[in-house]
């Protein structure tokens, strides 16, 4: 047991709004977010004796939201994968284009002129939490897993129980569909840039 | 769909791979070692698609978003607040839990 004395009854105002928005960027929907954090401070509390003051409070906390943010991803995961690994709706699926982009989903040049603005906007990234949001939670999880944890491909397969080869395709229709949820929500169709 | 872009297509087709199978190798290469066929044939195939081309600066431009998002966070420039309500239930809870 630590020296360092936990005070649990200023958690919320020294730390709610980063573990917070630490939530909000890997779940995507307010209500659970708040009930990680909830989660989060109950078993902080419950385990405040093995606190050793190795690492800060801070720290401290936030590895265990990543613990129930990785629970929350398994417990919504489906059983069956199949749906997941469909083909997706974005390649044409016969005659002598089959394999290429459908017209109504070819990706077009977001232009340069976007691109700074792209990159610092809190805008795109609500719009891709949101499109996120309507992605199957495994497959978004995959995706928030490698993006936002930078965790290995034997990391994600063990945590959410899939093989490599099915993560490949998970990753794969996940930004598939991604970019063109974003495309749709983020630009109006008058804006597309190929002649 | 006009003519000349069909034509353009059907050659790639023959040519190297598919759209499909083109993304699909890019998502791979994020998580695993291409073989050097793989690459090759990802190679050529970027080399002449430019809607791939534009597919992977997409998704270069969303990443660079996420890391600027996710670096804010870390420097206390938060997106999110919570509410003087939620902080509340947290607060209470965290009570009740003691």
């Amino acid at each position: 047991m630590s020296d360092i004395t936990l005070k649990p009854e200023t958690w919320v105002d020294a730390y709610g709004n980063y573990l917070y928005n630490f939530a909000m960027m890997r779940v995507y929907n307010s209500d659970v977010a708040e009930d990680l954090v909830q989660d989060t401070f109950y078993s902080a509390v419950k385990a405040k004796a093995s606190f050793l003051g190795n690492s800060s409070e801070k720290t401290w906390l936030t590895s265990i939201l990543k613990r129930k943010i990785i629970d929350h991803y398994r417990k919504n995961a489906r059983s069956k994968e199949d749906n997941v690994l469909d083909n997706p709706d974005h390649f044409q699926k016969e005659g002598i284009l089959k394999g290429h982009w459908e017209d109504n989903s070819l990706p077009f040049d977001w232009g340069a002129s976007s691109e700074a603005s792209a990159v610092e906007n809190t805008e795109l990234f609500k719009v891709v939490k949101n499109c996120l949001s309507k992605i199957p939670a495994r497959m978004a999880a995959t995706f928030t897993l490698k993006e936002f944890e930078d965790y290995s491909t034997e990391e994600i397969c063990k945590e959410l129980d899939i093989t490599p080869s099915n993560l490949w395709v998970m990753m794969h229709r996940t930004k598939v569909q991604l970019r063109d949820c974003i495309e749709k929500n983020w630009f109006k169709p008058d804006e597309k840039r190929y002649s | 769909m006009n003519i000349f872009k069909k034509i353009w297509i059907v050659y790639l087709k023959a040519k190297f791979r598919t759209c499909g199978e083109a993304t699909f190798l890019m998502a791979k290469e994020e998580c695993a070692k291409l073989s050097d066929e793989e690459r090759g044939k990802l190679k050529r195939h970027m080399s002449r698609c430019k809607y791939c081309n534009a597919y992977k600066h997409q998704h270069e431009l969303i990443a660079q978003n996420l890391e600027v998002m996710k670096h804010n966070i870390e420097v206390d420039k938060y997106l999110y607040f919570l509410t003087p309500e939620q902080k509340e239930r947290l607060k209470t809870g965290i009570k009740n839990d003691e």
